[in-house]
């Protein structure tokens, strides 16, 4: 395994197209935390992420012989991870939508608490994982590619499929409700 | 109250590259408003916030999938066998099937000189008999 670690990826891939698991295991630990960074902010730290995570891997080595290197292999898996994710948070509501009826009012799906002592208090990343699920799906994964991701905007535009105009656009808004939640807590 | 202007100027700065005259602008607005410098830090504190985020899944996460991948393969060896095995079975049926339909063809034309619907299925009356039997059913009293 050792001897696999400095290998490039682009080895690797060819290496488990073979039928090398240990290759696609260093794969795997190589972008395990990239991949958990996009669907957790997608999905919350929920088993469902988890299960997200694993199907990315599992995806992208059934689809190994199709992988060309046209993108990195970091941009590839995230946007499986990405496509994924948008189809489970659809999943979800469709099953939300069946026991619970939206309420006219604004929706708050958390208890924000109070600024000062219990910010303090609270799990700061539980927080910032919770202010992101405020948001409705397409804006947040603009939100996670760009600033959880560190994706420029033209590679959130690329990776989305969307125009650059319309990621400009979400992720300004989002950064004003994100603001909105946020901000009074850091005070 | 920050101008709204001056606001989506300064939101825009942290994902776009502005002209030159955009940040000319902004920036003699940072200098000359308290206020939007506030709104500056707090955003930009807000997303290293967010990008400071750590995430990972529960340990052995690689083993999981590893595990999941090889169980997926094993499964795909077994349909396979069990496809390739119907699909020969079946296919030595069918050419047997096929073989004894041209046999039994052929040994009708051999029998009866010809070949016909009739002579498949055995209907024992022509066109001109049916009419005949029709006429006179008691043809052979």
């Amino acid at each position: 395994m050792k001897d696999l670690l400095g290998f490039g990826d682009l080895e690797l891939i060819e290496l488990s197209r073979k039928g090398d698991d240990q290759a696609f295991g260093v794969i795997i630990s190589r972008y395990e935390h990239q991949i958990a960074r996009t669907v957790i902010g997608m999905l919350g730290d929920t088993d469902e992420a988890e299960d997200v995570g694993q199907e990315t891997f599992i995806r992208f080595f059934r689809s190994l012989d199709k992988f060309r290197g046209d993108s990195t292999l970091g941009t590839y898996l995230t946007r499986i991870a990405i496509n994924l994710s948008l189809n489970e948070l659809t999943k979800r509501k469709k099953t939300l939508s069946l026991f619970y009826k939206r309420s006219k009012d604004k929706e708050t799906m958390f208890d924000i608490p109070e600024p000062g002592d219990e910010f303090e208090r609270s799990d700061k990343k539980e927080i910032v994982d919770k202010a992101l699920q405020q948001l409705e799906p397409g804006f947040r994964s603009v939100v996670v590619l760009r600033l959880v991701e560190g994706y420029s905007t033209k590679e959130t535009s690329e990776i989305l499929n969307l125009p650059l105009g319309t990621v400009l656009s979400r992720l300004s808004r989002a950064q004003e409700k994100l603001k909105e939640i946020l901000v009074p807590l850091m005070k | 109250m920050v101008e709204k202007e001056k606001y989506n100027l300064l939101l825009r700065s942290f994902d776009e590259d502005l002209d030159a005259d955009q940040e000319a602008k902004l920036k003699e607005a940072l200098s000359s408003s308290e206020e939007l410098r506030t709104e500056q830090e707090e955003i930009l504190a807000m997303r290293n916030m967010i990008s400071s985020q750590k995430a990972s899944f529960k340990p052995g996460f690689t083993d999981r999938v590893v595990n999941k991948i090889k169980e997926e393969s094993h499964l795909q060896v077994i349909i396979p066998d069990f496809n390739q095995t119907f699909f020969s079975v079946f296919k030595k049926v069918a050419l047997t099937g096929v073989a004894a339909i041209i046999i039994l063809l052929f040994s009708i034309y051999y029998s009866s000189s010809r070949l016909g619907v009739d002579t498949i299925v055995g209907d024992p009356y022509s066109d001109d008999g049916l009419v005949s039997y029709l006429l006179y059913d008691d043809i052979d009293e």
